[in-house]
């Protein structure tokens, strides 16, 4: 359920994901200001900036997880913060963000993989309980995932028994097993020892290479955020001070929060 | 002085009073779980009235002693037409007292969940009663078994006061004993070396059983 303005929009830019003036507070503090961006199908955009810079809440306000102050948040065409009933539009209930988060999936920095279930179970059970897919074809499916990041040999292991590494991979492919539209990557390898970062990260250029999801990657890995992404938006006090094309972003940054923020990150090497 | 025969002659006169007390914990703590569990979630979900009326009525049942809600259950509550036999209703009486702790143990347990599980639940828009049912009480189960196992201990023991409820349980039996043979050393020291020789035990097998979880 799309407002008449919204919908034209789209059909000019093409847009999977637009944000028109979301403006997210926490009390007094403002973490998105005013924000209006937007992803095309098949885009791979990278969100980076300092902490508290708003680009994790962005990512959960696409997700459907915070709801903003203010603002529209379109999705494949579904408005996520609200829908239609009876000719007017309301606030989105539950029902409503249940279907509409269909068309996203996220991949956390604490992984967040049902910690009793085996890897297998992790990957299967959304397919079940949401796709309503058949037990043993989600459990087919879910192997042959499992395979393709190289886990088939602990498909039956529990988080506890794997690697924060492996286990970012399984969150990785539940994710995807659910074919969302547009994935989201909120700083997924922050919380991984240096030595499992590289995995994760090869793992997401995979699937950045082999499919036409769109992504937004919100990272610290800038390098990586240069590699896989299209387009390069700086964030900082909860707006977009700067984006452009990777090469242009990150040799040549135009505004002064962008040089600084890039700069600090050289110094540390 | 201890006469021994006659301590060993109760121990068989004992042993159904013995059983009533065992059904009496069993059906009392499953009691006191459920409810227990359905005030936490009832509660944890904030309905717009329920829950407040929820909260109020677990406040009383932990605030009035077990005692007073047993004589309540049997002696007020059948003059306004609702009676059922003694043994029921000490199984009621417990099942709610208890379960109003019980209460507590369970809001603690869904509350350490972490977030991130609510966050993923969501995300992966499972429905409602499957994240409850799959991914969030599991959790709580296990973290929540070494306090609930502690209460069933609890109950098996307390179930004593219902022998004031006229409840052919252990402890009451033990009085009849006394009553007929005018000696009560005997019968009660018995009766408390049962209630002691299933409690212990129990005590130290939660300790192992808590031991074995923490460190999975």
């Amino acid at each position: 359920m799309i407002s008449s303005q919204v919908e034209s929009e789209s059909a000019n830019s093409g847009a999977l994901v637009q944000l028109q003036n979301v403006t997210k507070k926490y009390g007094e503090t403002t973490v998105l200001d005013s924000l209006t961006f937007d992803v095309k199908a098949g885009e791979k955009v990278a969100l980076i900036g300092p902490s508290g810079s708003g680009k994790t809440t962005v990512l959960r306000v696409i997700m459907g997880l915070e709801q903003p102050n203010s603002g529209t948040v379109v999705v494949a065409g579904d408005e996520i913060w609200r829908e239609m009933r009876s000719g007017k539009m309301i606030p989105a209930s539950e029902r409503h963000l249940r279907k509409v988060r269909q068309h996203t999936g996220m991949v956390f920095q604490q992984y967040n993989l049902f910690p009793h279930m085996s890897a297998l179970r992790n990957v299967a059970e959304p397919l079940i309980r949401v796709k309503k897919v058949e037990k043993e074809e989600a459990y087919a499916e879910a192997k042959d995932l499992l395979e393709m990041i190289g886990l088939s040999n602990h498909s039956d292991k529990k988080p506890g028994q794997l690697s924060g590494g492996q286990q970012q991979r399984v969150a990785l492919v539940r994710a995807i097993a659910m074919k969302p539209k547009v994935m989201l990557f909120d700083e997924v390898t922050s919380a991984l020892d240096p030595e499992l970062v590289g995995e994760v990260l090869r793992a997401i250029e995979d699937i950045a290479l082999t499919t036409q999801m769109s992504m937004i990657v919100v990272t610290h890995e800038i390098l990586f955020a240069a590699h896989v992404s299209d387009r390069v938006l700086m964030f900082d006090g909860g707006k977009v001070i700067e984006e452009g094309h990777p090469d242009d972003i990150l040799k040549s940054p135009k505004h002064e929060r962008t040089q600084r923020f890039l700069s600090r990150l050289v110094d540390r090497g | 002085m201890w006469d021994w025969k006659l301590a060993l002659e109760t121990l068989p006169k004992l042993w159904q009073g013995f059983l009533t007390t065992v059904q009496v914990s069993i059906l009392a703590s499953i009691g006191a779980v459920i409810l227990g569990l359905i005030w936490a979630v009832i509660r944890y979900v904030e309905v717009p009235f329920l829950s407040g009326a929820v909260s109020i009525f677990v406040q009383l049942l932990r605030g009035t002693p077990l005692l007073v809600q047993l004589y309540i259950l049997f002696y007020v509550v059948p003059q306004y037409g609702i009676s059922a036999s003694a043994f029921m209703t000490g199984v009621v009486g417990m099942s709610f007292y208890f379960s109003s702790y019980c209460a507590e143990v369970f809001r603690a347990g869904i509350i350490n969940i972490p977030k991130g599980q609510w966050d993923v639940a969501r995300a992966l828009s499972l429905p409602p009663r499957r994240v409850w049912l799959d991914i969030i009480l599991p959790q709580v189960g296990r973290s929540v078994i070494p306090p609930i196992g502690n209460y069933a201990i609890v109950i098996f023991k307390q179930s004593a006061l219902l022998s004031t409820i006229t409840v052919a349980e252990l402890l009451h039996s033990a009085q009849n004993i006394g009553s007929e043979t005018y000696r009560y050393v005997e019968p009660i020291t018995m009766a408390g070396l049962l209630y002691f020789a299933i409690s212990y035990p129990a005590a130290l097998g939660l300790r192992r059983l808590e031991k074995r979880l923490a460190t999975r």
